[in-house]
């Protein structure tokens, strides 16, 4: 079972490349006690702490190996903040562009206040990585973001990234958290680690490298103190084929603190809608191929989505589970992707030219058009449809990345559940177990549940109809070990095990499935749907009887078509 | 005949390849096949079987001689490689019966995505004007998804959405 040892800091890998920094900063230095440090150091350290950056939670690269967070904090074992209260579930988005995009329209704060008003408690501005946006966008941006900051500060926090074209292979989040050097470290990110700015999109072994560098950059830059805090998630990862399996686990094992997962979901989710009333595209624009750049082991099938979601998300026994498998977070969130918004009738002002583009950083503000709604925008607004929902001790910048980190994230769509509570804990316990994302050691002879309390949707969705549940399906996959295939798209042991129809329920939801005496690693998630559309699995009627269908071309409404899927739980036998 | 050229170009879709391709094609080609490079980590192969003899221009983009030997092998045999010309694939316009285009083309099956089923004969399929059928072991077999109104689609779409589109 290989391990990973990630030094004092849980940041320090081995690599060629310097990072003298991380010496300097004697509060990741855990070879020197609390009581030994300065106050602003203990400080410090406090933070990175409860970041989950320092200590337990960071050397948990696999949940098999040496000290487990779960087990360090009874607290939060029993699903509990540090006062003894329950988790805020913070919903968020974490891949929003605007005018500073060179395939987007809006400013930060018609961005911010849609995201508001569709309840978005959290959000990340990711304008596209490029040469124009290095030298003007990533700086210009930031006084728009900090004034939006103050105007919304008790509705909706809002983080500065971009999206990162990570060298080799497709997009991805890359955001920190606020503070003085915020854009001074976003943008020496960009210059020096962006596939594009870097000429290093090609699939080659130095790119990839790069692509790993970058990561080593982030930690760095947390653990020298320059920022607080920094994470990375791949974006729409299957679209085209961009992103092999190595290269998901490379990211992981080099900063398994910064690089925590994936979206579950792309969003562009209104693309799919059907002539004349949308575009009629592939629903989140998912319509490519096989290209030169692409993995060549990854079949058509993975070019498609299958109820709204990412094929490495909604094959069960598939890419993601591989990665749980290994006994690894890796964790799935679900975002607008937020472009040009379908129906939405403004314009670029001024000439809407690239040349305008690059000589501004931006396109000038967008006014109103004269060419009515554009039926084939094929996004929603941040909030409208897709929800990153996040477990967090309080509202503040700190909390939601501390719970993202710890994969205390459920997603869905369509606000298709108004509330999920999701533990595991020991049958018949009354107390709260162990959250999503957490790890459960069972003790000797103790028998465990899952436990979904699910608050069914009572407020109309932004389609102005009450979703309803039918279904909620618990899937389980043994823990394995790091699997010796770094291109593994495969998770043989896991399935569904229970299908549960919720259908007509009234009230709290509760289902619970018998986990038993726990004899050998494994780790359960949940998904549900409102059950209009369902086929056999891409593993067989076996594994998944009914899962998400591929999404018609050209004809998937995005609205009668909801699903929701939650982060696992690990459970490890006692040994 | 098959040919592979040198390492000047660089394709990284098969469109490229194929506009590159029939830009200098002779009218008398009646097969041609696009394939991915395996040896090399990326790039793009083509090749093709000519019907007068004469060869096709083929990419290289630092074509390994194992990729070049491994698609000459495939074509020879009519064992593998992505169809982009074959008989018939001129008439494969607008929207027809599944049975309908296999009597008029190359074609001999029609799958749908996910477990690969045979689709009916009866089955209504929007062309797009842009098939492009794979060679298995010496069958032509196209690969659709459902699209809207219940016809299905070849699975390749003409023209995907690229990156960073101004969607």
């Amino acid at each position: 079972m290989q391990q990973h040892s990630h030094g004092a800091s849980g940041h320090h890998r081995a690599s060629d490349h310097d990072h003298g920094a991380d010496d300097a900063m004697p509060a990741v230095d855990l070879q020197i006690p609390d009581s030994e440090l300065s106050p602003s150091d203990l400080g410090r350290r406090g933070f990175l702490r409860r970041a989950g950056l320092l200590g337990a939670t960071a050397a948990a690269g696999s949940v098999l190996g040496g000290a487990l967070p779960a087990a360090a904090d009874d607290r939060r074992e029993r699903g509990e903040d540090e006062r003894g209260g329950r988790y805020r579930w913070l919903a968020g988005g974490h891949h929003i562009h605007t005018q500073y995009s060179p395939d987007a329209m809006y400013r930060v704060a018609d961005q911010v206040q849609h995201a508001s008003a569709y309840g978005l408690d959290w959000m990340v501005i990711t304008d596209h990585g490029s040469v124009t946006h290095a030298k003007i966008g990533v700086e210009k941006v930031n006084p728009d973001i900090v004034k939006a900051r103050s105007i919304f500060k008790d509705e909706t926090l809002v983080f500065q990234g971009l999206e990162w074209n990570i060298p080799a292979a497709e997009h991805g989040t890359v955001f920190v958290h606020p503070g003085s050097n915020e854009v001074a470290v976003l943008k020496e990110f960009e210059n020096g680690f962006d596939g594009v700015v870097k000429s290093a999109t090609a699939n080659n072994l130095e790119n990839e490298r790069l692509a790993l560098k970058g990561l080593d950059f982030l930690a760095t830059s947390i653990t020298s103190g320059r920022i607080d805090d920094a994470m990375f998630f791949a974006n729409h990862p299957a679209r085209k084929g961009l992103d092999s399996p190595h290269e998901i686990r490379g990211w992981r094992d080099q900063q398994p603190t910064i690089a925590l997962g994936m979206e579950g979901a792309p969003g562009h989710q209104a693309a799919g809608i059907k002539k004349p009333f949308g575009g009629g595209s592939g629903r989140g624009f998912y319509d490519n191929k096989q290209g030169a750049e692409s993995f060549k082991k990854y079949l058509p099938e993975s070019y498609v989505t299958y109820g709204g979601f990412d094929w490495m998300t909604s094959t069960v026994g598939g890419l993601w589970d591989s990665l749980l498998a290994e006994g690894k977070p890796w964790w799935i969130t679900a975002n607008s992707d937020s472009h040009t918004i379908y129906l939405d009738d403004s314009v670029r002002g001024g000439a809407g030219s690239t040349a305008e583009f690059e000589a501004n950083g931006r396109y000038l503000d967008p006014v109103h058009g004269a060419s009515g709604p554009q039926n084939s925008n094929g996004d929603f607004w941040p909030g409208y449809y897709s929800k990153t929902h996040v477990g967090s001790r309080r509202f503040a910048y700190a909390a939601v990345m501390e719970g993202l980190r710890a994969g205390r994230v459920y997603v869905d769509h369509g606000g298709l559940v108004g509330g999920l509570d999701v533990s595991v804990r020991r049958l018949g316990d009354r107390g709260r177990g162990t959250p999503l994302g957490g790890v459960r050691n069972a003790k000797r002879g103790e028998q465990l549940e899952l436990v979904i309390a699910i608050d069914p949707a009572t407020l109309p969705n932004w389609a102005q109809f009450v979703p309803k549940l039918n279904r909620v399906d618990v899937i389980k996959g043994s823990i394995v070990g790091a699997s010796t295939d770094r291109d593994s798209f495969k998770a043989p042991d896991t399935k569904v095990v229970l299908q549960k129809d919720v259908a007509g329920a009234i009230g709290q939801i509760v289902v619970t499935y018998d986990l038993g005496v726990v004899d050998q690693p494994f780790y359960v998630r949940v998904r549900g749907t409102d059950g209009n559309r369902s086929a056999a699995g891409l593993t067989g009627p076996g594994v998944d009887p009914k899962g998400p269908a591929a999404d018609v071309f050209g004809d998937a409404d995005p609205w009668v078509d909801l699903w929701f899927y939650t982060n696992p739980i690990f459970v490890l036998p006692n040994r | 005949m098959t040919q592979v050229s040198g390492p000047d170009t660089r394709w990284s879709t098969t469109n490229e390849a194929e506009n590159a391709l029939l830009s200098t094609a002779r009218k008398d080609v009646v097969s041609a096949c696009t394939h991915f490079a395996t040896y090399t980590s990326a790039g793009l192969l083509a090749a093709e079987v000519d019907g007068g003899g004469e060869g096709l221009g083929v990419d290289g983009s630092g074509a390994d001689a194992a990729d070049v030997d491994r698609v000459r092998s495939l074509h020879a045999g009519r064992r593998g490689g992505r169809l982009f010309v074959f008989p018939g694939c001129t008439d494969l316009v607008g929207t027809m019966t599944v049975g309908e285009l296999r009597s008029i083309s190359d074609v001999d099956e029609v799958v749908m995505i996910g477990q690969r089923e045979l689709v009916r004969d009866e089955q209504v399929i929007d062309t797009q004007g842009y098939v492009r059928p794979d060679l298995d072991e010496g069958i032509v077999r196209l690969l659709v998804r459902p699209a809207a109104g219940g016809l299905v689609i070849p699975f390749e779409q003409p023209n995907p959405t690229p990156c960073c589109a101004d969607h």
